[in-house]
């Protein structure tokens, strides 16, 4: 039973842990695999890299409780040492973020929380730089692809007027750093240059968080100037347009006095003659 | 950009944003409380809240005629996410006549601009017949071509247009709409 629980709640796992097998051999598979799951899932590695560590221990005291007694429906959920509410959210990040590769249009439901984490995580150092731009130029973009968008791309994108903040800021970021173009397959090194780059991590993103305030500014200010424009723009069609709707109108009424002035003299001699004779 | 075209429909962009280019045959005459609709005057909320006085012109009082009133710029000229608010549909309007003799289908509705200047378009049609128009079922992101294509209305025969803003003005910061 217990086991059987693991593989439901584990359905995103590559491999499919049947529940025929044995539960010692189900659970360390399941767990192995997933902890080599969170290492080539290509997104937001290292927040779950401690996680992973917990999903261990979570799949561990399971697997405990299912050898002493096979029939307990042991809740995963419920299961003491980590709070529960940590392997749920893990787990709704990971489905999300699944999903995020999977279908683009929920792009627009995760800017948000996912820049909010990003920023958060860059502050604590917990993410490196690869992983940064990973994920903003993921959101950053509509199109399906999971490549990184081009520099000229990033700057039409911010030249909209429309654009929301979010992805503007992400737009800075990733511009700002060099996308590296191995990032679907950076997962692997990305894992290896983590545990590594975590000292280096800290000093950078406090840099960035500091540049990004700036980068903020400029970009409310581009994005300020480019509606500014076009609201001139159309000011000037408004003005162009009613200036030549008035020549038009006097031009026709120019003409319309011209042939009733015409048309009038003849009538006062024709009414002068009759009144006269 | 050099504009060639001396038509302010085309330098106001209403051919454009809300109709293709046509040839204007039937002359029309928007007028509120006395004061006449040219192309790109601008008009206050306060002066356009009950519908204008329409006289079209035309020969044979056989001929039935569609207006439409729309708002392009809807809820705002630099984000007009609701392209083009429906201000009013009166069909079967005989010519030389006005639309207080046509069928009502969509109620005026005054326009009230809360950001940036709008542009309110008339537009006339020519019908080919006697037909069941279906109101539809909100104002928002009508399209003039699209109804037009739909009721076999073919291209305008005449439009016009004029500028809105708030009562106000539309300078400055608002913090409470």
């Amino acid at each position: 039973m217990a086991s059987s629980k693991i593989v439901t709640t584990n359905t995103d796992l590559p491999r499919d842990s049947s529940s025929s097998s044995s539960p010692l051999s189900s659970a360390a598979a399941t767990s192995s695999s997933s902890s080599s799951y969170f290492l080539l899932h290509d997104q937001n590695l290292h927040y779950y890299s401690s996680s992973s560590m917990v999903m261990d221990d979570l799949l561990n005291s399971i697997y405990t409780t299912a050898t002493t007694t096979t029939s307990h429906p042991s809740n995963p959920s419920s299961s003491p040492p980590p709070p529960p509410k940590t392997v749920d959210d893990v787990w709704k990040d990971m489905i999300l973020t699944h999903s995020h590769r999977d279908s683009p249009h929920h792009h627009n439901h995760h800017p948000f929380e996912e820049m909010t984490l990003e920023a958060f995580l860059s502050k604590n150092g917990a993410v490196t730089d690869d992983d940064l731009t990973a994920v903003p130029s993921l959101h950053n973009h509509h199109p399906v692809a999971h490549q990184f968008p081009p520099v000229p791309a990033v700057e039409g994108s911010s030249s909209s007027a429309a654009e929301p903040f979010a992805n503007g800021i992400d737009a800075a970021v990733a511009a700002g750093v060099p996308a590296p173009s191995s990032s679907s397959g950076g997962g692997g090194g990305g894992g290896g240059g983590g545990g590594g780059g975590g000292a280096a991590a800290v000093a950078k993103g406090k840099r960035r968080a500091v540049e990004e305030p700036v980068d903020k500014a400029t970009l409310q200010k581009q994005r300020r100037m480019i509606k500014n424009r076009e609201s001139a723009a159309r000011s000037r069609e408004r003005k162009q347009a009613y200036t030549t709707d008035l020549e038009s109108n006097v031009q026709q009424l120019e003409i319309e006095n011209a042939r009733l002035l015409s048309e009038e003299v003849p009538l006062i001699i024709y009414i002068l003659l009759h009144i006269i004779a | 950009m050099p504009i060639v075209s001396k038509d302010p429909l085309v330098v106001g962009r209403v051919i454009g944003d809300v109709l293709d280019p046509f040839e204007n045959s039937i002359p029309i005459r928007v007028t509120y409380n006395s004061r006449d609709v040219c192309n790109g005057c601008e008009f206050k909320p306060s002066q356009v809240v009950h519908q204008p006085r329409v006289a079209i012109g035309g020969d044979d009082l056989r001929n039935l005629y569609t207006l439409v009133a729309v708002n392009p710029d809807a809820p705002s000229p630099s984000d007009p996410s609701l392209r083009e608010y429906l201000h009013w549909l009166v069909t079967d309007i005989p010519a030389t006549t006005g639309p207080s003799f046509g069928n009502e289908v969509v109620a005026y509705e005054s326009p009230r601009p809360t950001s940036g200047i709008h542009r309110i378009v008339f537009v006339l049609f020519r019908q080919l017949g006697r037909e069941r128009v279906y109101a539809p079922g909100w104002r928002q992101n009508f399209n003039t071509r699209e109804f037009a294509e739909l009721y076999n209305l073919g291209t305008p025969v005449a439009a016009l247009y004029f500028n809105i803003q708030r009562e106000n003005g539309s300078g400055g910061r608002r913090l409470y709409s």
